[in-house]
């Protein structure tokens, strides 16, 4: 470190040539390291080195130790040889995207910032294969960007130390395999983005991505690929979706998987989920929604999305793969502008999955139901006994003995002359007449017989008990009979209107 | 155009873009724009809002034009680059939206007109680089509106136009702040002033003096330019305290990084501790030393320093240990003041 004196002059004018002779024989030797000037044509700037775009093909010599920032992209780069950043104390960002690279020696990130190294931008570039000793170097890596490389083969320990790693981006590569086994939650506890997308992995380890983190399976991009279509892959991004995961939200037409795995016949699963409706979903987990109903009861399902507003428009498509729109199909389906649909009378053949689609301009969405119609004899434990039809047969029974005893019982007295009341034709009242009409049907067909009986309603404004010179009370008063109707028809109508007041006051009058 | 997307960072660098309106995912965090060809750039770029977008890069394009609506859809933007352009005047709309904003390169541009209010709602801004640029006047406000905030770490306006900086107000900055800006490569004016300025921040090390220290220059009426640390002025120490017996001294622990372990040290290399009457150590109100990131300060009762003595302020921390040394002087007794080697720590991430 420095003498005491006040100031010190490092290049000074005549001593330069002479200083700059020592600089290029100390760095000759391994140590020490010394401080660089700024190389050419490359711009230094208080942190930031920043040389892109000069046609290098390798990275300057004797860099300046103050960097924090070094940026090489967009050169023509072929390799990162051994101690190619030494010197590089305080490196924390490091670009070297759109280069040629095709490998990098081992220690090529010796003697650099070790752990404070904490980006590293390699996309775009030419590596084929991620040895173990890459990035061994780099313990502090928080960003590691590999997309659009050619890297056919991650090594399982590649990535191993990389205990700070947070987002890793690999997509746009050969990868055919990728070992999900070497990320745990101990290895590497902060990685929340891993980017496999646009890749060629044929077949997942569905048992090593199910043990990641949750938090990583969330950021976990696996569209894109060459995935052969079977159920439990299906069934994985199933469980992705439904807990909201952003990478199936924001990607969710570019999930595709390859029929057989042949390359053409790429189906986009979330799209057309009927392919795997066959799988069996009872491993599925518990948010699939199943509904029991049985052969013959209507069924109505509703198609539960988050999308909503005016130009949302819904279709189902049923396990006959029909597809159903409103109004339904006019025979077994009934289908609502809000999306529910109604199964008028479940068939058994009407048992299936049931998936509905809500689409408004931007996004859409599904939603399956597993409709399961039980059959006739497969009722299970009988109903006990029914007291609905019970009460009716009671009451029909009733009704038949009332009857019996009433006419097959001998009569006593002979019916008795009974005094007609003198009808008033000439009122024109309706009302009267109706009143009037009423009062003899009432009247007409039978002697005292109840109008009461089991289920049968009293209504308020009709005293009938027994059928004497009609004496209707209402008000308090007794009336005589039809023949003073006009006078009493006032009261009467007002008596009525009171009726129906009292009938109605206590319910509020409900407007449509 | 074949722009290549992975997951959340879209890469449109060199394809041949022109002003363009981009159609862009709304999950886009990274968006690099760099080596293309857009010229000017208005509201339209993006129809949409971009809400979480982080990181745009739009270097090395020929941009000479920023409508005062170029990033109202980007208000989430932390890092912005637009660095290697043709910019030529910073008006007190353009960044106006830019509030999370925490570092901004504009070098080489030939930017030579900043407003006054043209960073004043970036309230995030940490680190901003201006350098090769035709600047002529030293924009002071930046530092003043955020010097009292803790995140601001880097004002690099060297390779300009200035010929004066305002010395007396950049003195009375804390160290940290004075360890990020840059001022060289700059037609400054030579001075006493300057020179003491220069010195002491080159005799403390800072990063801001010490890592360009060849680049101080300063010239006399334009012509000449010379090395201001050359400059006859007379010498510059540290610190230099006077103080009389029976009087209590306050001395204060201005380190050049923030977050760092501070203890003091008596004469004698008495480390001092809160049983220790002799000295009282204040971290600035705080009971655990690392949290004194700003000051740290000893107040010695001078009775118990002997003639001539040192004392020392030895700031440890995340980033290399450096000291302060403080020079007691008492009737004319000089020291001179000496460092020893000290290890070097490793640095961590956090600053």
């Amino acid at each position: 470190m420095l003498a005491a004196a006040p100031h010190t002059g490092f290049l000074k004018g005549a001593e330069s040539f002479a200083w700059s002779v020592v600089v290029l024989m100390v760095y000759l030797q391994p140590n020490p390291v010394w401080t660089g000037a700024c190389p050419s044509r490359c711009l230094c700037t208080s942190d930031i080195l920043s040389c892109s775009a000069l046609g290098l093909d390798q990275v300057p010599i004797a860099l300046p130790v103050s960097t924090v920032t070094l940026d090489l992209n967009h050169n023509q780069i072929l390799q990162l040889e051994e101690d190619s950043f030494q010197g590089l104390f305080q490196l924390e960002v490091l670009r070297l995207a759109h280069n040629q690279l095709t490998t990098i020696q081992p220690g090529a990130f010796r003697n650099t910032s070790g752990s404070l190294l904490r980006h590293l931008d390699l996309s775009s570039n030419q590596l084929h294969i991620l040895k173990q000793s890459y990035f061994q170097d780099l313990a502090g890596l928080e960003e590691l960007l590999l997309f659009n490389n050619r890297i056919m083969h991650v090594e399982s320990t590649a990535l191993s130390g990389l205990k700070n790693l947070q987002k890793a981006y690999f997509s746009h590569n050969h990868l055919t395999d990728f070992p999900f086994f070497s990320i745990q939650k101990h290895s590497h506890p902060q990685l929340a983005l891993l980017d496999l997308s646009s890749n060629r992995l044929p077949k997942l380890p569905l048992a090593d991505i199910s043990k990641l983190p949750q938090s990583l399976q969330e950021g976990l991009y696996l569209h894109n690929n060459s995935l052969m279509c079977d159920c439990s892959m299906y069934f994985l991004f199933r469980a992705w979706e439904q807990k909201g995961f952003a990478s199936i939200e924001f990607f969710r037409q570019e999930h595709v998987c390859l029929v057989y795995g042949i390359q053409r016949s790429g189906i986009r699963f979330f799209l057309h989920r009927r392919y795997f409706e066959k799988c069996n979903l009872t491993a599925v987990t518990e948010q699939e929604a199943s509904v029991s109903v049985k052969s013959g009861a209507p069924l109505l399902l509703h198609c539960i999305t988050s999308l909503s507003g005016r130009s949302v428009t819904f279709f189902w498509l049923v396990p006959s793969l029909e597809y159903v729109v409103p109004p339904g199909n006019n025979e077994s389906l009934k289908m609502f502008p809000n999306g529910s649909l109604e199964i008028v009378a479940a068939r058994e053949q009407d048992s299936g999955i049931y998936v509905c689609m809500a689409k408004d301009r931007h996004r859409n969405e599904s939603q399956e139901v597993n409709v399961t119609v039980l059959p006739h004899h497969d009722m299970g434990v009988p109903e006990p006994f029914n007291t609905g039809f019970t009460t009716l047969l009671g009451c029909v029974v009733s009704l038949l003995l009332v009857l019996i005893y009433l006419y097959l019982t001998p009569c006593r007295c002979p019916p008795c002359p009974r005094p007609q009341p003198p009808v008033n034709t000439t009122l024109s009242q309706s009302k009267e007449g109706g009143v009037g009409s009423a009062q003899s049907s009432i009247l007409s067909p039978t002697p005292p017989t109840t109008t009461e009986g089991p289920g049968r309603k009293v209504s308020t404004n009709k005293h009938v008990v027994f059928l004497e010179p009609i004496r209707e009370h209402q008000n308090g008063r007794l009336k005589p009979g039809p023949g003073l109707l006009l006078e009493a028809e006032p009261q009467q109508r007002a008596g009525e209107t009171d009726s129906y007041v009292s009938v109605f006051s206590d319910t509020p009058i409900m407007l449509p | 155009m074949l722009c290549v997307c992975a997951s959340d960072i879209i890469s449109c660098s060199k394809v041949g873009l022109t002003n363009v309106t981009l159609d862009l995912p709304q999950h886009t965090v990274v968006l690099d724009l760099s080596f293309n060809s857009i010229t000017e750039l208005y509201a339209a770029w993006t129809p949409k809002h971009l809400n979480r977008l982080q990181t745009m890069l739009l270097n090395n394009n020929g941009l000479t034009f920023l409508s005062s609506e170029a990033f109202v859809h980007v208000k989430k933007l932390r890092y912005l680059d637009l660095s290697y352009n043709g910019l030529i005047l910073l008006d007190e709309f353009i960044f106006e939206p830019l509030e999370h904003l925490e570092v901004l390169w504009l070098f080489k541009n030939r930017i030579s007109q900043i407003d006054r209010y043209a960073f004043s709602t970036m309230g995030a801004l940490q680190k901003l680089y201006m350098s090769h640029n035709q600047i002529s006047r030293f924009p002071l406000e930046v530092l003043k509106e955020r010097s009292k905030e803790d995140t601001f770490k880097l004002l690099d306006v060297s390779s300009n136009k200035i010929k004066v900086l305002p010395v007396q107000e950049l003195q009375t900055m804390r160290a940290w702040i004075k360890n990020g800006v840059y001022f060289h490569n700059n037609p400054l004016t030579c001075s006493c002033e300057l020179y003491n300025l220069v010195a002491s921040w080159h005799l403390r090390e800072l990063n801001s003096a010490f890592d360009f220290a060849g680049n101080h220059t300063c010239g006399v009426s334009g012509k000449q330019h010379e090395k201001i640390l050359n400059l006859n002025c007379s010498e510059v120490k540290i610190l230099i305290k006077e103080a009389y017996l029976e009087q209590t001294l306050v001395l204060d622990c201005d380190t050049k990084h923030k977050y760092m372990e501070k203890t003091w040290v008596l004469p004698g290399n008495i480390p001092v501790s809160s049983a220790n009457d002799s000295a009282i150590v204040d971290h600035g109100g705080k009971d655990d030393p690392r949290d004194s990131f700003h000051s740290s300060t000893a107040s010695l009762p001078l009775e118990h320093v002997e003639r001539g003595a040192e004392a020392g302020g030895f700031a440890f921390g995340d980033a290399a240990m450096q000291k302060i040394k403080d020079q007691l002087e008492q009737n004319g007794g000089l020291n001179p003041i000496g460092e020893k080697d000290e290890e070097w720590l490793r640095v961590s991430r956090k600053r």
